[in-house]
């Protein structure tokens, strides 16, 4: 770290910016402190046990003594640190979200002195997915709580929130409040849209994250210094497009830093051939023989850091779900439609439903054009559509500014019967069973349940 | 949009100062630009009293509600009216849907519309 930290900012939080570290907290940094101390001393006691016992200075039934209290005293050693671990275990996520358009994949293997590591995959509703990852500085009790501190921060900061800068600063502010001077955490934070599959990420300071898949390979790395060390660290978020078979694999510097007995460190150059020559294998298989290769590259060799591996695959397009891109221009409608009411038709979904979809599809459609594209043709309109026994799903998504559908007046009040537009959206409502549109505003989403699983 | 691409049809006929209009088929984005170019030259001929036959319509989106509006607002002002007869049902649905019915009127013939009853 080039920059030192002002000790000025170090004055206690006050009770009002304390919104990322509750009482919880608190309490368990008191607790983890006491135990860093406690395990401090036992370790001094235990050398000078060690080194008495050495010189050998007391007769054997002494030294079986120490022995003994040697041993006692390293057991609570260890059970200070199953404590540590247990905490480590809360702060992971204890099942990971579900969603067709994602495959997830996680491999952790904690160190037995507890490495700090932290992982978390959350659901964040308006159909996006969180992951994160990060490595705690230090490791044993001391590493735990820098991870609660970061888990606490992200939990509460990443609520309603979907930048993943902005979710950064706040665990980077309450870090640097809420820790001792040289404790901190590298983090890499995305945010993925599962509708149209755009990733925004963050990256401080966090080694190795990357993309890969078919004709694709890119280490995701951003602006930005680690979290919990600086006022500014200057994050900046970018951002890119997930395709169908796109791999993202996170790791901690548990995997690219530890040096095995022959002095060589696992490093990226290796990770980045182990990956290449396998961009098809699928993500849960992927994490497993990666953790096999490493844990045989530093068999012998003490694993001094947790290592995590978290892995996101974009499952490949569903057979059903097809895609129609068209530019801005009405005539392409005839296309559109022809091709989902064939689908329609095909399950028998009747006149009635058929005749609903169709308009559906013509109002979203027109809308786009018109008032998303402003009929700019060079600008398109994606058209993402499933038609099964269930239900028929549409969405329509332009490449304008988007609008707030609250914002329209409602048609059908006296007042507004003579306005010459601004129909389709009670048409909509009207013919199918479910709409919603995406926070921007640029993307309806629509579903006609099948005409026999209604009433 | 040029009325070229619209692939819609329609008859006009002349009954004293009233105008009956039938299209036919679907009256979608390109028809309804058609129709309300149509309806406006009309009305540009001095006809404001306009019958809307729409027994021979399958399907009509809300821009196409929209030229019926356009028509209606310019006659409104010189004692004329818009007046809609037959629709089939899924199109008198979207009538209902949008609340249209109580501006236009529905008649169950061409001569109920003429007489206003």
């Amino acid at each position: 770290m080039a920059e030192k930290r002002r000790t000025s900012k170090r004055a206690p939080a006050s009770a009002g910016t304390a919104a990322g570290s509750p009482r919880e907290v608190c309490a368990l940094q008191k607790s983890l402190a006491k135990a860093n101390l406690a395990i401090g001393q036992l370790r001094e006691e235990i050398e000078e046990l060690r080194s008495r016992a050495r010189e050998g200075e007391n007769a054997r039934s002494t030294v079986a003594e120490l022995s003994r209290e040697l041993q006692s005293r390293t057991l609570r050693m260890e059970q200070q640190l199953a404590v540590a671990r247990q905490f480590q275990r809360l702060f992971m996520p204890p099942a990971l979200p579900r969603n067709p358009r994602v495959r997830l994949a996680v491999k952790y293997q904690p160190s037995p002195r507890v490495g700090g590591d932290l992982y978390d995959i959350f659901d964040m509703g308006n159909s996006s997915l969180g992951i994160f990852a990060a490595d705690a500085s230090g490791y044993g009790l001391t590493a735990t709580l820098v991870v609660a501190v970061a888990k606490m921060a992200l939990d509460t900061f990443r609520q309603g929130e979907y930048s993943p800068k902005r979710i950064m600063e706040q665990v980077n502010r309450q870090v640097l409040q809420n820790t001792l001077e040289n404790q901190f955490l590298t983090a890499f934070l995305a945010v993925v849209d599962l509708e149209t599959m755009r990733m925004k990420y963050v990256n401080a300071a966090h080694p190795c994250p990357v993309i890969y898949g078919k004709g694709r390979f890119e280490e995701l790395d951003t602006e930005g210094l680690c979290c919990g060390m600086f006022d500014d660290p200057k994050y900046e978020e970018r951002e890119t497009q997930l395709r169908p078979g796109d791999k993202l694999l996170l790791c901690t510097r548990g995997l690219v830093e530890m040096i095995n007995t022959a002095g060589e460190a696992y490093d990226r150059k290796r990770l980045h051939a182990l990956l290449q020559a396998n961009s098809e294998l699928e993500m849960s298989a992927l994490v497993e023989k990666l953790a096999d290769e490493f844990n045989r590259h530093m068999a012998g060799a003490e694993q001094l850091e947790d290592l995590t591996l978290v892995g996101l695959e974009v499952a490949a397009r569903k057979s059903t779900e097809e895609r129609i891109v068209i530019p801005s221009e009405p005539m392409q409608l005839n296309r559109v439609e022809s091709l989902i009411l064939a689908r329609l038709e095909s399950l028998s979904y009747g006149e009635r439903a058929v005749f609903g979809v169709r308009l559906a599809i013509e109002e979203a459609v027109i809308n786009a054009i018109k008032h998303g594209n402003r009929m700019d043709k060079a600008k398109r309109v994606i058209i993402t559509y499933s038609v099964d026994e269930r239900e028929c799903a549409i969405s329509v998504e332009d490449e304008g500014q988007g609008f707030d559908p609250s914002s329209v007046p409602d048609p059908t009040a006296d007042e507004n019967l003579e306005l010459t537009h601004g129909r389709g959206l009670v048409l909509i409502r009207a013919y199918m069973d479910d709409v919603k549109f995406n926070k921007k505003g640029n993307r309806i989403t629509m579903r006609k349940i099948a005409p026999w699983l209604v009433e | 949009m040029s009325g070229d691409l619209s692939t819609m049809t329609h008859e006009v006929e002349r009954r004293d100062d009233v105008l009956i209009v039938t299209p036919h088929g679907r009256i979608a984005e390109l028809e309804a630009h058609h129709l309300e170019r149509e309806l406006l030259s009309l009305i540009e001929q001095g006809s404001v009293k306009l019958v809307m036959n729409l027994s021979d319509v399958s399907f009509i989106t809300s821009t196409a509600l929209g030229a019926l509006m356009v028509a209606h607002k310019r006659v409104k002002p010189k004692q004329g009216y818009v007046r809609i007869v037959r629709p089939q049902p899924l199109v008198r649905q979207i009538l209902e849907i949008t609340k249209l019915v109580k501006l236009f009127g529905l008649y169950h013939s061409v001569d109920a519309a003429i007489a206003g009853r």
